[in-house]
């Protein structure tokens, strides 16, 4: 019988304590989901030059590149997308570019003074590379561009920042 | 740069002559990495010159790195005279050509017939004396490594605003230009 009300008290304290853990768990599952502190990612604007004489998409915002040649080849640049990907090491990201192709970014190294090693590569929709591999050393916020693939009458325009 | 190098660029500028020349000649035919060397001067010089040629209306870059990438090979001119109008673009092509030279080690496959050797980090011993003595400041961007396989393409610097932004120029094939959707 002392054996009984034994068993029926810890069963008691195991029912009771069941909802504070499923709650500390819910507590927890948010903070999981942030990205840590020191996530990088490569924040991509895909831009498209022509000359419809439209001018330049304030989405782009301050890009003084693009009034300098030859970029000021083309009087108009629309913002067609602009992603961030993850910078992780050894899980490269994907974005479809507007023209089928894929460019692909990835984490080599993260560098004193807020400086990452990062690749990335294009490759064609049937497999092939457009452009195979590029390797920059970057400070965080600093653009590089790629640019020159014919799109729509135009070219596109890809700036590539790494950012925390 | 090396002597070599600074022997390759006043070859490409045509201001060797005689026994020097024919120097250079008999290196170009055996070293590939020289060869590569001169296309990047001569690929660096095409670029200056559409640009120079910007001014006029009309002007369309994609359609003129397309054409003088494609182009045929063409003999060795004395370039200097077209540089002048270029102005600023003159430091440009300054640094794409120690971007060429400065590679590490040399190229010792054949040299494609299209392609632009791959381009040289931005690293300190690819600057001029007169580079050198400046403050060292590590660029906020570098690019360390370009594989453009058989694709054309083209490293320069733009300018913007408070510094400059390395570009990599890419250009699809002529054929390819004409079977994309309008």
């Amino acid at each position: 019988m002392k054996l009984d009300r034994r068993a029926f008290t810890l069963l008691g304290i195991a029912l009771c304590s069941l909802p504070a853990g499923v709650a500390l768990g819910e507590d927890k599952k948010p903070e999981d989901k942030k990205p840590a502190p020191d996530a990088y990612f490569a924040e991509i604007s895909v831009l498209h030059a022509t000359n419809d004489k439209k001018g330049i998409d304030e989405r782009i915002g301050e890009m003084p590149e693009l009034k300098n040649p030859p970029f000021s080849a083309y009087d108009s640049y629309t913002l067609l997308d602009r992603q961030r990907l993850p910078l992780i090491k050894n899980d490269p990201k994907r974005l479809k570019l507007p023209n089928g192709r894929m460019l692909e970014t990835k984490l080599l190294e993260i560098l004193p003074k807020d400086f990452v090693r990062i690749s990335a590569s294009i490759n064609q929709p049937e497999g092939g590379d457009f452009l195979p591999l590029l390797e920059v050393k970057a400070k965080l916020g600093q653009a590089f561009i790629v640019a020159g693939q014919s799109y729509k009458s135009g070219i596109l325009v890809l700036v590539i920042r790494a950012v925390k | 740069m090396s002597s070599n190098d600074r022997e390759l660029m006043r070859f490409h500028d045509g201001e060797l002559s005689g026994a020097d020349a024919e120097a250079v000649q008999r290196r170009l035919e055996h070293d590939a990495g020289a060869r590569s060397k001169i296309r990047g001067l001569e690929q660096t010089g095409e670029l200056v010159r559409a640009w120079a040629e910007h001014k006029s209306a009309g002007f369309d870059v994609a359609d003129q790195v397309m054409a003088r990438t494609f182009a045929p090979e063409r003999r060795r001119t004395r370039s200097f005279d077209l540089w002048l109008p270029a102005g600023a673009a003159v430091a440009l092509a300054a640094a794409i050509t120690l971007l060429v030279l400065g590679r590490g080690a040399p190229d010792t496959s054949p040299v494609k017939s299209a392609a632009l050797a791959p381009a040289a980090p931005l690293s300190p011993a690819s600057l001029s004396p007169a580079d050198a003595a400046r403050p060292t400041l590590e660029p906020a961007v570098a690019i360390e490594s370009v594989d453009f396989g058989e694709k054309q393409g083209t490293i320069f610097m733009v300018g913007s605003g408070s510094g400059e932004t390395p570009v990599i120029w890419l250009t699809d094939p002529p054929q390819n230009r004409h079977r994309m959707p309008l």
